[in-house]
């Protein structure tokens, strides 16, 4: 079983604190985690994921657990074809040269975007885009996913929709959701509001 | 096994991804270094040719002395000039490698019943001809003949106030080519003999080989060569060279022999100072051509510079992949090593093409000279850039590489 076990966390910025001394225990399922532009989330997701490591306090996961993170930046390469940034991921994972086409055909079909496969990156559309990144997360199987802003910048149509294949795909993992938006799934999902540097 | 094996499909499409960016900053670069080659390979041509020219020369380093004059006269050097001429020139000019080469010649020499220019030099001397080596009984041509050769010789007698020959004796002489065609002494009789006789064959002996062949012409008639050489008949100083190896002491050494009474030219006193004049011109050239290097090196280092500022974008993307910063730098190692190695491979094959035009097939040890020194260059640039340039950035984490590509951006 999948968890994030944070205790005592802590981060400022030039005298302000970022995140206050959180204690947390996130387990498998879904957690939406909301507050306000410069409240932290991201920067606890950085932390979680080991992107950002001046901080003060505990992080610990599973040993042996797979974590994947998913930008709100597009972080993708617009000149490059939908199969090369998928070979670039794959290869970046160090994972079966001998699946590696299966898995990507697998991975772009979960998330309904295997006709996109020859196209460049920046040819896609904003929503193809987000199912691109998080199809890329898919290839390595993880059991840990952080999201931040999955659908900022969708309509609302394509963002339920991009929550009901993350749903889907990710069923009975860990999922940590950062959002601006009200989000909602089939399953029960928790909902945490990051205010004042504390969770509540 | 490679531990991961498709990084240099990765580097493959990094470097097609950025290739129109690179590729107009490389071709640029190596259009420089060309540019850059081909002036030092004209430069270095030019250095031969003025090398060839005058300083390895033997004729702009040459002074003739054909006579000496008083107030009323002029005569003939003799070989009592000789001796004076050493003593004066090495007081004036101490320490200084200054020759004084006297070359003799003797009529009444023949070759398959025609008349040769007999020529005797001394055998320390043969510098003089371009000839390494003078034996004994060995004649020396410009251009090669049959292994021996009878020189039909003359035998004279006196006969009241002159002499005459009734009688010819044939000696038999090894033969041998290599004597240059530009020695000063066939261009100074080439000013003198009549087109008639500039035709007949030219042939050079050493001193011992002349005495020989003197005493068979001469018969009874002759002690030494010196004492007839006064006397100016059958055998003769043909000229009187004073060889100087530094050009600059040329006209000095000719002025100094024109004080001292003597009839002294120099093919060099032509030239005004050309020696100084040709050496600033090398200066002016060899500064440009550094300078231009120079500027080539900061230009090429400041456009790889900015297009890896570009490229801290991507390299963000990578490390966001999942590439450790290790992987990346092999990432971008490779299509920069690609790089270096094809325009390497392009300089060479044009610097080699142009050498080889330049220097007409010739010179390869300058031209492979040019080439290492090219590749020096370019491997020196290649690690300036993976040091101080990919190192640095890749170096940064992933916030500082996307925070610092938007902010360029």
């Amino acid at each position: 079983m999948a968890y994030i076990d944070i205790k005592e966390l802590s981060i400022s910025f030039a005298n302000r604190k970022i995140l206050d001394s959180i204690t947390y225990r996130f387990c498998n399922g879904i957690t939406v985690l909301h507050g306000d532009s410069g409240a932290g989330k991201t920067t606890l997701l950085y932390v979680i994921a080991g992107i950002y490591k001046d901080y003060t306090g505990e992080v610990h996961l599973p040993p042996e657990s797979n974590l994947a993170y998913c930008s709100q930046d597009d972080l993708l390469f617009g000149n490059l074809t939908t199969q090369e940034n998928m070979h670039l991921k794959y290869t970046a994972c160090n994972l079966p040269y001998e699946e590696e086409q299966e898995r990507i055909h697998t991975a772009l079909s979960q998330f309904g975007i295997e006709a996109v496969l020859p196209f460049k990156a920046k040819a896609l559309s904003g929503g193809e885009r987000q199912r691109l990144k998080m199809a890329m997360l898919a290839l390595t199987n993880p059991d840990i996913i952080l999201l931040d802003e999955p659908t900022a910048k969708l309509d609302d149509e394509n963002a339920q929709n991009m929550l009901n294949v993350i749903e889907r795909v990710w069923k009975n993992k860990l999922l940590l959701i950062v959002s601006h938006d009200r989000l909602s799934f089939s399953a029960p999902f928790d909902e945490l509001y990051l205010q004042g540097g504390k969770l509540r | 096994m490679k531990k991961y094996p498709n990084d240099a499909s990765c580097a493959k499409l990094i470097l097609k991804k950025s290739n129109g960016q690179l590729k107009i900053s490389v071709m640029m670069f190596a259009i420089s270094i060309i540019i850059t080659m081909i002036i030092g390979l004209l430069y270095a041509r030019q250095y031969f040719q003025y090398e060839k020219d005058f300083l390895e020369n033997i004729s702009v380093k040459t002074i003739c002395v054909d006579a000496s004059f008083s107030e009323t006269s002029v005569h003939p050097v003799t070989s009592s000039d000789i001796n004076r001429i050493r003593d004066d020139v090495s007081k004036r000019f101490p320490g200084n490698e200054i020759s004084v080469i006297p070359v003799y010649t003797c009529m009444g020499i023949f070759m398959n019943g025609k008349a040769v220019n007999l020529f005797a030099i001394e055998q320390e001397q043969r510098f003089f001809i371009d000839l390494e080596q003078m034996e004994n009984d060995t004649v020396y041509f410009t251009k090669k003949q049959p292994e021996t050769v009878a020189l039909e010789i003359s035998v004279t007698k006196d006969a009241g106030d002159g002499f005459q020959s009734n009688e010819m004796k044939r000696l038999l002489f090894h033969t041998a080519p290599g004597v240059s065609e530009k020695t000063p002494i066939l261009a100074a009789q080439n000013q003198y003999l009549t087109p008639s006789m500039r035709e007949l064959p030219v042939c050079f002996v050493n001193m011992e080989t002349f005495q020989k062949i003197v005493s068979v012409l001469l018969g009874e008639r002759i002690h030494s060569i010196n004492e007839k050489t006064v006397n100016g008949e059958l055998v003769m100083l043909a000229g009187l060279y004073i060889y100087v190896d530094d050009l600059r002491l040329v006209s000095p050494v000719s002025s100094f022999l024109t004080t001292q009474n003597y009839r002294a030219y120099a093919p060099a006193d032509a030239f005004d100072n050309f020696g100084a004049t040709v050496s600033n011109t090398f200066l002016i050239f060899l500064l440009s051509a550094v300078i231009l290097l120079c500027m080539t090196t900061v230009n090429i280092f400041l456009a790889f510079r900015a297009f890896y500022r570009v490229q801290q974008k991507d390299m963000g993307i990578l490390f966001y992949m999942g590439f450790s910063d290790k992987r990346i730098r092999r990432i971008y190692c490779k299509p920069l090593r690609t790089i270096f190695l094809k325009m390497m491979l392009l300089c060479s094959v044009i610097v080699l093409i142009a050498g080889m035009i330049l220097f007409a097939f010739a010179r390869w040890g300058v031209l492979f000279s040019f080439i290492l020194a090219l590749g020096i260059f370019l491997c020196a640039i290649y690690f300036a850039v993976l040091k101080f340039i990919i190192y640095r950035y890749v170096k940064q984490d992933l916030l500082t590489l996307l925070r610092e590509s938007k902010e360029f951006e």
